[in-house]
């Protein structure tokens, strides 16, 4: 290596400078070029320079490096996935434009039957992950990678942030805060012990801002144990002296609306209590209730006051709305708050009286009734609160009160039965499909109603993952309602692109779907 | 039932494009029927027109033939039968009996065989008439020859400018610079001369350590190989033939398939690896890399397409095939054509490395150097070896940890070896040239 370092040093500098002379090179090489002159520079040079770079290349073993401190991956039986899904998720990850959903779907699939990839997807995979950066996809690779992927991915820095994150990978003292809320969410539903005595053990040192996301995450089903915990920091917030801060005015907030959806919290109970001075029951015969009605002070009382409203639910001390009596304002908002079982509490009957004394209250103009009974919906939404939904449809009608927020509350038939009715337009954007807070397997009638509706919308269907969304919800039969619709000559340019951005790619789609679905039996 | 599994499948595929259709083309409810048996797997697809394509594989020679308009080869539906078939496995419909179009078909091919078999027996019989175009060729390369050697004179000039001055300059030329010399070896008819120019602009110059001593390697051999040509009748045969092949004088496969003083070698060949490089003028390169199980050695094909043009060689990389090989005329036989070709087999043997350790494969470097010191792709079978990644540099360490640093393979490609070994010691087949190896291919 020496002689081809030197012969490379005159080289570089040029042989009309220094010249490369006999003395330089070892005996063999010098033996091979005895009948060579070294006065012709040039040529004595290269000959010199081919004779050792052959040398050297013939001559130089690689170094002997201390042993890889790689350990092999661990021999593990695993089930891998059946080999008839291989070619299908070789073709989403050829084409994650186009099949980038239905790569999600496989791997959700897979993960629920217990499957890992083969070893020869690992790498494409998870290379198509770190570029995705999607997070449902994110969760899904961490539970088929196996052993032999959860190595490889330990290795590669870029593939390591795919790695589920579990209770003991993470040094809570030294996480960033991203990482702490990542975890503390991640851990919440599989660890909630832990993920609760982590929380606690750190919220005395903790800022109101990060102590406010962590409620939020901590909100998700509260224990009784964390139900105490969160009555005892709103009290030890209402005692401190910065307790009108305005973080910790939003901290209030958060945790009498996370207690006031609890109806075994004692906060419920007390607004409980001081909400029931707000109904009248006029009792019937033989002790039926016939009407129950609501009233609110106009002037406020003992409980709708600015004192109690601004310190024990951190509300605005005055109706920000014109025309809303303060008291009304307060009304509205904790009704908002609470949980929706409240009223049945305090009407001591069911939705279909609850619904009228609020419509009594609309009518007479008393304009925030209407606001509660917007939130009481959203209320609804979170808590999957069913009876009240269906009272408010039946009696309302439900274009009238029907929220996206309410969807989760219906049931799969009784949403396709809404969304046919045409009360509420069918979602035509991935965001919005979002709202109905499912993904299910549409029935042939309603798959018929959404493809109709689909075509009908004067709209380019540019989003890829809209379509592929559709195709993996819409009934498998319906692929010759689509090839008819296609074969129609379409009017203008709308048609002739749903045509070809949404027919003919739900054909292919649905083809797909059929293989896949068939190799994951 | 033997079949091709969804890789090699998808290693005959011309294009992307094609590959992607050939994919889609894999679903059952496409097709209006298909089937197989031992020799040929067909199925009809509809497509524009009102008849529906024909589509059939001959899996025995492979084959492919399609009532199609594509221009391309395969086709996507000879790719979408062939995926069919790899992802319906033992479940595929078998028939021996075949449609008349299919069974019309394969007669053809099996008559077209025994026709070549004859026209190659016969071809003893047309020796005068070669002998008499081989006068022709030798008055037209005498011409040519003149030609090359004035071209070879002024690129020894070039060289000779070159090591006066010194290559530290060499980063800063343009390309043209470059280009203009090498165009001037292509009118001189030294195209290969030009090829070894153009080395000069891949050199990596952003690694100063690497440049340097690559770079006064490909001119020294460059201007070794002028001194050879100028000094051709020296040189044994095939020394000869070697210098004129690397200066561009290229040899037309029909006159190699009729020359009897070739090395001849019928074989079990396993295709190891296929390469495809993208080449000036809208030219793809396909590199094939085979390796005869009995015989233990590599044979190198090539085949060119230009754009989107279907290549003649249709090896999909994990097969082995049955063929007889013709090697190009060298001091180092590599370089070959496929003389007969019998059955494909979509099986590839375990074969034993031939080397154990870096150590044990510097003789054979030694002999390939002596007696080609032009080669830059040194084919060799190592193991067991594991592939390392070590501080964003990759080795392949034996089991003495003499680690040989691994180059010109992509970090995705090294990844998903390193995900598909699980770190432990495999054997590869590998590529050496300077002092780095790529890895092409591996096996447990």
């Amino acid at each position: 290596m020496k002689t081809w370092d030197d012969l490379t040093k005159i080289a570089l500098l040029g042989v009309g400078k220094q010249a490369i002379v006999p003395e330089m090179l070892p005996e063999p090489l010098l033996q091979r070029l005895s009948g060579a002159s070294s006065v012709d520079r040039e040529d004595y040079g290269y000959r010199a320079a081919a004779l050792a770079w052959a040398w050297q290349m013939a001559g130089t073993l690689p170094p002997v490096l201390p042993p890889p401190a790689l350990q092999p991956a661990p021999e593990t039986e695993e089930s891998v996935c059946p080999s008839s899904l291989w070619s299908l998720l070789a073709n989403c990850l050829e084409e994650p434009q186009r099949l980038g959903l239905f790569l999600e779907r496989i791997l959700e699939i897979m993960a629920e039957k217990g499957h890992v990839l083969p070893h020869f997807l690992l790498a494409p995979t998870l290379k198509h992950c770190v570029v995705t950066r999607g997070n449902k996809l994110k969760r899904q690779i961490g539970k088929v990678l196996g052993a032999r992927g959860r190595w490889i991915a330990e290795l590669n820095p870029q593939w390591r942030s795919l790695l589920p994150t579990s209770a003991e990978k993470i040094d809570f003292d030294t996480a960033t805060a991203l990482e702490r809320r990542e975890w503390l969410a991640s851990q919440r539903a599989l660890e909630p012990e832990l993920v609760f005595r982590t929380m606690q053990q750190a919220w005395p040192t903790e800022n109101a801002r990060e102590r406010k996301e962590w409620l939020k995450i901590l909100a998700i089903n509260p224990r009784q144990e964390e139900l105490s915990f969160l009555e005892e920091t709103l009290e030890t917030i209402l005692q401190s002296k910065d307790k009108d801060r305005p973080a910790n005015l939003e901290l209030r907030h958060l945790l009498s609306t996370i207690l006031l959806r609890r109806p075994d919290s004692a906060l419920f109970k007390q607004v409980q209590t001081q909400l029931a001075n707000y109904v009248s029951a006029q009792s019937a015969m033989l002790g039926l209730v016939k009407k129950v009605s609501l009233k609110i002070p106009a002037q406020g009382d003992g409980f709708l006051c600015k004192e109690v409203m601004t310190e024990a639910f951190a509300l605005d001390p005055v109706s920000p709305h014109k025309g809303w009596t303060d008291s009304e304002f307060w009304f509205g908002q904790l009704a908002g708050m609470m949980h929706p079982v409240v009223w049945e509490l305090l009407f001591e009957a069911g939705w279909d009286k609850i619904i009228p004394a609020f419509d009594a209250l609309h009518d007479e103009k008393k304009a925030p009734v209407h606001y509660p009974l917007q939130q009481l919906q959203h209320a609804i939404g979170e808590t999957c609160y069913r009876p009240a939904v269906l009272t408010i449809a039946q009696q309302k009608g439900l274009e009238v009160l029907m929220t996206p927020e309410m969807y989760p509350a219906l049931s799969t038939p009784e949403l396709e039965q809404f969304l046919m009715n045409g009360a509420q337009k069918f979602a035509t954007d991935l965001n919005n499909l979002q709202a109905y807070g499912r993904e299910w397997d549409f029935s042939l009638a309603f798959s018929k109603h959404i493809l109709k509706y689909l075509s009908q919308q004067k709209i380019i269907y540019s989003d890829s993952r809209f379509v592929q969304k559709i195709a993996l919800m819409i009934h498998p039969g319906i692929i010759p309602d689509i090839r008819e619709m296609e074969s129609v000559v379409p009017e203008d340019y709308y048609a002739q692109s749903t045509q070809y951005q949404l027919f003919k790619p739900l054909i292919h789609l649905l083809q797909f779907r059929a293989q896949m679905e068939k190799a994951l039996k | 039932m033997n079949y091709f599994n969804a890789d090699q499948v998808a290693a005959l595929a011309p294009d992307p494009s094609s590959l992607k259709s050939g994919r889609e083309l894999a679903n059952a409810l496409k097709w209006e029927s298909y089937a197989c048996n031992e020799r040929v797997l067909f199925g009809e697809i509809k497509g524009s027109g009102k008849e529906p394509y024909r589509t059939q594989i001959d899996l025995q020679q492979l084959g492919f033939k399609c009532s199609c308009p594509s221009r391309k080869f395969p086709c996507k539906h000879g790719l979408g039968l062939l995926f069919l078939r790899a992802q319906q496995g033992d479940s595929f419909p078998q028939s021996t009996a075949e449609p008349p179009w299919v069974s019309e078909w394969m007669d053809k091919r099996s008559e077209r065989a025994a026709g070549k078999a004859e026209a190659s027996e016969s071809a003893a019989a047309e020796e005068a008439a070669t002998a008499k175009r081989t006068k022709e060729k030798e008055k037209r390369d005498s011409k040519r020859q003149s030609s090359v050697e004035a071209g070879a004179a002024e690129l020894e000039l070039w060289l000779r400018d070159m090591l006066r001055i010194g290559l530290l300059a060499l980063p800063e030329k343009e390309p043209a610079y470059f280009e203009k010399t090498a165009a001037r070896m292509v009118d001189a008819k030294a195209t290969g001369l030009g090829n070894w120019v153009l080395g000069f602009t891949k050199l990596p110059y952003t690694h100063p350590r690497q440049w340097q001593g690559q770079a006064l390697g490909q001119a020294a051999r460059l201007y070794l190989l002028i001194q050879g040509l100028k000094n051709l009748d020296k040189q044994t045969p095939l020394v000869q033939e070697d210098i004129r092949a690397l200066v561009g004088w290229n040899l037309k496969k029909e006159e190699l398939l009729q020359r009897t003083d070739l090395e001849t070698v019928e074989d079990q060949w396993l295709v190891l690896a296929r390469v495809v490089s993208q080449e000036p003028n809208d030219i793809t390169l396909y590199k094939f890399w085979l390796y005869g199980q009995k015989s233990r050695k590599f044979a190198l094909l090539l085949d060119f397409a230009y754009r989107s043009m279907p290549i003649q060689t249709l090896l999909a990389p994990g097969t082995s095939v049955a063929a007889t090989l013709v090697y190009y005329p060298s001091n180092w036989p590599l370089r070959a054509l496929v003389k007969t070709q019998g059955e494909t087999s979509p099986e590839m043997p375990v074969t034993a490395p031939e080397f154990t350790s870096w150590a044990s494969v510097q003789p054979y470097i030694a002999q390939v150097i002596s007696r080609m010191p032009w080669a830059t792709e040194i084919p060799m079978l190592v193991g067991p070896l594991r592939l390392i990644p070590q501080e964003e540099r990759w080795f392949l360490f034996d089991k003495e940890n003499a680690a040989m640093e691994v180059q010109g393979a992509s970090s995705d490609e090294l990844w998903d070896i390193l995900a598909q070994t699980g770190g432990r010691a495999v054997s590869f087949f590998l590529l050496r040239s300077e002092h780095s190896v790529k890895p092409l291919a591996w096996q447990h």
